[in-house]
């Protein structure tokens, strides 16, 4: 999304949006639509569901722009908007915690290396297919830097819940990932061969 | 385990993944029809200041209307100032206020005691008590009550009145009700007096007009 944008300021583009110009709300758009829509992809964990988040999250920040105070950074404040329209999508479609997956407690060895190695695309690949509820708190713990206290608050859940969620999400993904790397190790390993 | 979040924290912090073409699209026909739905709360709010304004207009034009016609209902006649040694000449005659034109008459009210046949006539007599006035009740100066002789009256002339003509008296009579006729009459008498006499007196509206008046005692108002 970094295409060739007219320099506007941050308090130009808002000020415009306040006035429901669409040049500027176009602009605004612009500007976040690809942060803001892996936002919507790490939650949603597929691409329909994301897009509506998307549209609803732009729509809001359209309506509510008004209500920005200039305290935080204005991304910040988008960027909160997605995640908790993403939230209430989760609540209204999916059910947070179905799955039992297995114990936490049992350690998983991976290469941190090999996680260096990972493209981006391939991270987001591996939390997308994590469980709607396993998604969801470690996107809010790791990626948003939210408390287990914030979170506990936001899900209406236990913080003991939201730890415990953690713990099970990141040893998935840490299997998930040595699994991957793994995988990529044979290719590329098959790949010298040939 | 910090290493773990904190890469991953920092590679999906600012990841990027262009949305569908033409999503924008989407969005701004969204815009579209909330911005039709909704109703701009600024419009809204001088849309009822405007009603309220208008309304406010109104009432203040029917209670001046009001204020209007219940003035314009009371009869009011300058009253004419005299001197007291006046009185001990045997003739008293009023002398006009015209300078201030203000009204030096003291107002009192008076009692209706009795009620003639005649259906507008009523008999009156200075009172202080007003407990038990009715609608046609009216009001008479006080204590400015002067003598004078039928021959300084000369009624039942259409001719404009004179007020600087010191011969003429000049009296105030302030009527309560709104409704008095004009060209009705009404008697009083005075209590006190020891041969009590009634005289009548005929309402005329206008002051610029001399009042028609019918002493039949040498007492008047």
């Amino acid at each position: 999304m970094s295409t060739q944008l007219p320099t506007y300021s941050d308090q130009q583009i808002i000020e415009g949006c306040m006035k429901s110009d669409r040049k500027f709300q176009e602009l605004l758009y612009k500007k976040f639509a690809g942060k803001m829509y892996s936002v919507c992809l790490r939650y949603a964990g597929e691409q329909n569901s994301a897009q509506d988040i998307l549209q609803d999250g732009f729509v809001k920040v359209y309506t509510n722009i008004c209500k920005f105070r200039s305290e935080g950074s204005f991304e910040g404040w988008v960027r909160r908007i997605f995640v908790n329209t993403s939230l209430e999508f989760i609540r209204k479609k999916a059910n947070l915690y179905v799955a039992q997956e297995p114990d936490a407690n049992s350690m998983v060895n991976y290469d941190e290396n090999g996680l260096q190695k990972l493209m981006k695309e391939d991270i987001m690949e591996l939390i997308q297919s994590l469980s709607t509820g396993y998604r969801t708190i470690f996107n809010l713990y790791v990626v948003e830097g939210f408390s287990h206290k914030e979170i506990a608050e936001m899900l209406n859940i236990s913080e003991g819940t939201s730890k415990s969620q953690l713990a099970r999400a990141r040893y998935i993904l840490k299997e998930r990932l040595e699994t991957k790397m793994n995988y990529n190790t044979n290719i590329n390993f098959n790949a010298a061969e040939l | 385990m910090e290493n773990f979040d904190k890469h991953i924290k920092t590679e999906l912090r600012d990841y990027e993944v262009d949305p569908p073409a033409g999503f924008w699209h989407n969005i701004s026909e969204q815009l579209n029809i909330e911005e039709a739905i909704t109703v701009d709360p600024a419009r809204k709010g001088s849309a009822f200041f405007l009603l309220f304004r208008i309304a406010a207009i109104f009432l203040g034009v029917v209670f001046i209307g009001d204020k209007f016609q219940s003035s314009s209902n009371t009869l009011r006649i300058p009253t004419a100032k005299f001197q007291p040694e006046d009185l001990t000449q045997g003739i008293a005659t009023p002398v006009a206020n015209l300078e201030t034109h203000k009204s030096s008459t003291k107002i009192i009210r008076a009692k209706v005691i009795k009620e003639t046949t005649s259906p507008n006539t009523y008999l009156v007599a200075n009172s202080e008590d007003v407990s038990n006035h009715r609608e046609n009740d009216i009001v008479v100066p006080e204590k400015e009550e002067v003598t004078v002789t039928n021959e300084e009256v000369k009624a039942d002339t259409n001719e404009d009145f004179v007020i600087n003509d010191k011969s003429i008296p000049v009296y105030s009579l302030k009527l309560i009700s709104k409704e008095v006729p004009e060209n009705d009459e009404f008697s009083v008498i005075e209590p006190k007096s020891k041969d009590a006499q009634k005289k009548v007196i005929v309402i005329e509206k206008g002051i610029s007009k001399k009042p028609s008046l019918d002493v039949r005692i040498p007492y008047r108002f």
